[in-house]
């Protein structure tokens, strides 16, 4: 309880007086009416609704029969394709963004041209909807994939005994089984995707009609300055509610609907084997694999490889030179030097307060990870910018100045992702064996000599990935970024964005390859370090 | 007709074969143990009746009609068959009431409440009717999966270890309902077991099983009076097995010698000697004693025999304590000549 005291304090001064103090801004119950209910408030909140639903609807139809092809069918290519899968999540949506208006822009995009002009549009929330939803597509195929993997497979055999074939066996046990875990997953897909900026901001402002949310709407507003501030305020709030309000609603529906899945004893997964739809099912699922994930990087990477953006056919490398400019290393040396610090400090952070045993502690250490990028950061915005003094005794003076630096900006990125190294320090110590560590202490160690011998070997594996998570999130940073970045400095995220949307797309394309470069080599290192563990 | 005939069934799974060449009858009426420990390929047999696994080879037939053939095949769901889970495959989201309905209600027979609650009669859960799985313990999960694999009175029913998940006092319990069940009923049974006495006590005849093949089907008091082979009679008697040699009338067995109650040939051979077959006295083969177990109605003695171990039970002798030497003689032995 003691140990837990500091964290506690930490926490609050850092999250939940700077969320107060948005509240404040906000107004008061006098002004709010009209500042809820004005248009552009409105419509804000309706554009969120809409390109949320839609996410999470076109998350929850591709995902659900990817989850099902491979957990349970000998689709072909099986391991590649769960990787595929899964490599939406390591990579930050608006790269997705920038491969489809390469791909869909409604007058040079390369699919454009193939179906012919006036048939697609990736601009608006239609377009939203899709790319939100297949960049969050992991969060449903993981979580029903793994529903899947748990139903013991006599639960469906015994279905068969009964007399039932296997349609109407997947219909009446496999669905109502795995249906919880679908929906769980769509639900985070709606926060996900009424949270994120660089997708709408991309793909809304400068769609025709405009396509406001309320992520780009509370960033405008910043962007008038002292005047938009209590008008983003409001934003700000009305996104936290929804956040608060759906993750809520899943928790409820989770326990209220809750299946337990009896443990499997059975002889494991059970294959379906597809038989003679294996060849036309695999081309499907490979075409739809291939187009939802594997095209838009392609036409990100081949974007950076064409002398004028939007002219296919031809290639050149004159827009790589861009890698080499002073403000790209400057802001790559930042976004490395900010990530590496973030991954360290999430972990340790999360470690520490892990070790105190508190489970309020933990609950209070994940909150922040459930608050909008975009509200988080304006809360420490509005907070920070000016400096805070604290005076102690009446005499010694702290000031305590964080406004427009990156010491900010670190903050932020290490509260928002606190709560992935409390997880899986938390998991990773409740799964250690302790009698190592007791073994220690017989065997003459002292109490922290017995951790670092006993124990930490056993959770360091969970910590390391927790560290390149946060890493990988962080170093590609954008929504908190684009608010607290210092005046006249760039991160990746941050430079990526604003060539993206004035200035030059050819060269972002080329900064975002070399990021995805980046990406996947981590990956692979990180999946060979695993299956050499096995 | 018998009810289940396998003629010349083969498996793998990858390059491992896990049933060789086994051919089977099942009579009408009938409550056949398949026998074994685990991974000599009971479960795989039995789940290739039920239609959930298809054999490399070989031919399936139930009630005289084929089944599966490699060519031809009936999906599972067509083939009229019962079957109990070990780990009872109680469908979680429906009631007690729901999941014995179920194969009723797809078939789309008549009166399905009273024979519901008829079959949940025969297990003793017609009070339990509309709770959920959740809320029973293991013991009534269990009757619930033989509530459900009966009601639609199968042809035949398919027990998978159906007791092992249970702790011993429910499993004799359940023993029993089992037992009556069939009485009440009369289905056609097979039951997969690794537990001899679980075969010996419910079966009519007991197919011992390992590696893939049948080493002895017959009925369960021949199997423990006298087992075929070495294997069977380790497995289902728990008597001492021993690899020897036969030289002048006595057994030569990792330097010690044993004079045998009956007259044999020399060579090698393997020899069965059941722990309680065994005598302990002032006669006999001198031997270390190692550990000496408390079993309740007779005490373990524990002999060194060279590499391995020397089990005999008997009435307590006093002052026969471990490191002390006692001499060993064998009373009752089977001999199974070496090929």
């Amino acid at each position: 309880m003691k140990r837990a005291l500091p964290f506690a304090l930490a926490l609050l001064g850092t999250v939940f007086i700077p969320l107060a103090v948005l509240l404040a801004k906000s107004g008061s119950p006098a002004t709010w009416a009209p500042l809820w209910l004005s248009d552009a408030a409105t419509r804000a909140l309706t554009g969120t609704l809409v390109s949320s639903l839609g996410a999470a609807s076109v998350a929850l139809l591709l995902g659900v029969p990817f989850a099902w092809l491979v957990a349970r069918t000998d689709v072909a290519g099986l391991r590649v394709m769960r990787t595929v899968l899964t490599l939406p999540s390591a990579i930050p949506p608006y790269i997705w963004t920038m491969g489809w208006i390469a791909l869909a822009n409604p007058k040079s995009g390369w699919l454009t041209l193939l179906v012919g002009q006036g048939r697609v549009d990736i601009y608006g929330f239609g377009g939203m909807a899709f790319v939100l939803g297949t960049s969050a597509l992991p969060l449903v195929v993981l979580s029903t994939a793994a529903a899947l993997e748990r139903i013991d497979p006599s639960l469906e055999e015994a279905a068969r005994l009964s007399g039932a074939t296997a349609a109407r066996t997947f219909r009446s046990v496999t669905l109502p089984l795995i249906t919880p875990a679908a929906m769980s997953g769509a639900a985070l897909v709606f926060v996900f995707a009424s949270a994120s900026f660089g997708v709408p901001y991309l793909l809304g402002v400068s769609a025709n009609p405009p396509a406001p949310t309320l992520t780009t709407r509370i960033y405008g507003e910043v962007l008038m300055g002292e005047a938009g501030l209590s008008r983003a305020a409001v934003l700000s709030v009305e996104l936290l509610l929804l956040a608060v309000l759906v993750l809520g609603l899943n928790a409820w529906i989770a326990r209220a609907g809750r299946v337990r899945l009896p443990r499997g004893k059975g002889l494991g997964r059970a294959l379906v084997s597809l038989g003679r739809a294996r060849l036309p099912v695999s081309l499907g699922a490979w075409l739809v694999a291939g187009v939802v994930i594997l095209l838009p990087l392609g036409a990100v990477f081949l974007t950076g490889l064409q002398p004028t953006w939007g002219q296919w056919g031809s290639f050149t490398l004159k827009h790589w030179g861009v890698v080499l400019q002073p403000r790209t290393l400057h802001a790559a040396g930042v976004s490395l030097g900010l990530a590496g610090a973030a991954a360290l400090l999430v972990v340790a952070v999360g470690l520490a307060i892990a070790l105190t045993r508190q489970r309020w502690l933990e609950t209070l250490a994940d909150a922040p990870s459930a608050i909008p990028g975009t509200v988080l950061a304006l809360a420490l915005l509005v907070t920070f910018s000016r400096d805070v003094r604290f005076v102690a005794f009446e005499q010694v003076a702290f000031v305590l100045a964080l406004g427009n630096t990156f010491w900010l900006l670190l903050l932020s990125y290490v509260v928002k992702h606190l709560a992935l190294g409390v997880r899986s320090a938390s998991d990773s110590l409740a799964q250690a064996d302790p009698t190592l560590g007791e073994a220690a202490r017989l065997s003459g160690a002292g109490r922290l000599r017995a951790f670092i011998d006993g124990i930490f070997p056993q959770v360091r594996g969970a910590l390391a990935g927790a560290a390149l998570l946060t890493f990988l999130t962080v170093v590609s940073e954008l929504t908190m970024s684009v608010l607290l970045i210092p005046t006249g400095s760039d991160v990746l995220g941050t430079l990526l964005f604003e060539l993206q949307s004035y200035a030059d797309p050819s060269s972002a394309a080329v900064i975002a390859s070399a990021l995805l470069l980046v990406v996947l080599a981590a990956l692979t290192v990180q999946m060979s370090r695993r299956a050499e563990a096995r | 007709m018998s009810a289940v005939e396998l003629t010349g069934i083969e498996k793998s799974f990858g390059a491992t074969a896990v049933v060789k060449r086994l051919s089977l009858e099942v009579k009408e009426h009938e409550l056949l143990a398949l026998l074994g420990p685990s991974g000599c390929g009971k479960t795989t047999t039995l789940r290739m009746i039920a239609g959930l696994e298809r054999p490399d080879r070989g031919r399936i037939q139930l009630a005289g009609q084929l089944v599966d053939d490699g060519a031809m095949f009936v999906q599972p769901e067509k083939r009229g068959l019962g079957m109990v889970f070990q780990s009872y495959a109680v469908w979680p989201h429906k009631s007690v009431f729901e999941n014995v309905a179920y194969p009723l209600q797809l078939r789309r027979e008549p009166a399905i409440d009273a024979r519901v609650m008829e079959a949940l009669g025969w297990v003793r859960l017609a009070a339990l009717a509309h709770r959920r799985p959740h809320e029973l313990s293991g013991g009534q999960l269990q009757r619930v999966a033989l509530a459900r694999a009966l009601v639609g009175r199968p042809k035949v029913l398919l027990l998978d270890e159906p007791l092992s998940n249970l702790d011993v006092a429910l499993r004799e319990e359940l023993r029993g309902e089992i037992a009556s069940l069939r009485a009440k009923l009369g289905t056609t049974m097979i039951l997969v077991t690794h537990d001899q006495g679980e075969a010996l006590a419910l079966a009519d005849r007991v197919a011992v099983m390992n590696r893939g093949v049948i080493e002895q089907l017959a009925a369960p008091d021949v199997v423990y009076r006298e087992p075929s082979t070495p294997f069977v009679a380790g497995f289902v008697g728990g008597a001492n097995v021993l690899d020897g040699e036969v030289r002048n009338g006595r057994f030569h067995v990792e330097g010690h010698a044993f004079a045998l109650p009956v007259t044999a040939e020399d060579g090698p051979v393997t020899l069965v000697v059941r722990a309680e077959d065994i005598a302990l006295g002032t006669t006999g083969t001198p031997l270390a004693l190692q550990a000496r177990l408390f079993l309740g109605s007779s005490t373990e003695y524990r002999l060194s025999l060279g590499s391995t171990v020397l089990r005999i039970t008997g009435p307590a002798i006093n002052g026969l304590t471990p490191g002390s030497s006692a001499s060993a003689s064998l009373r009752a032995v089977r001999l199974y000549r070496k090929p």
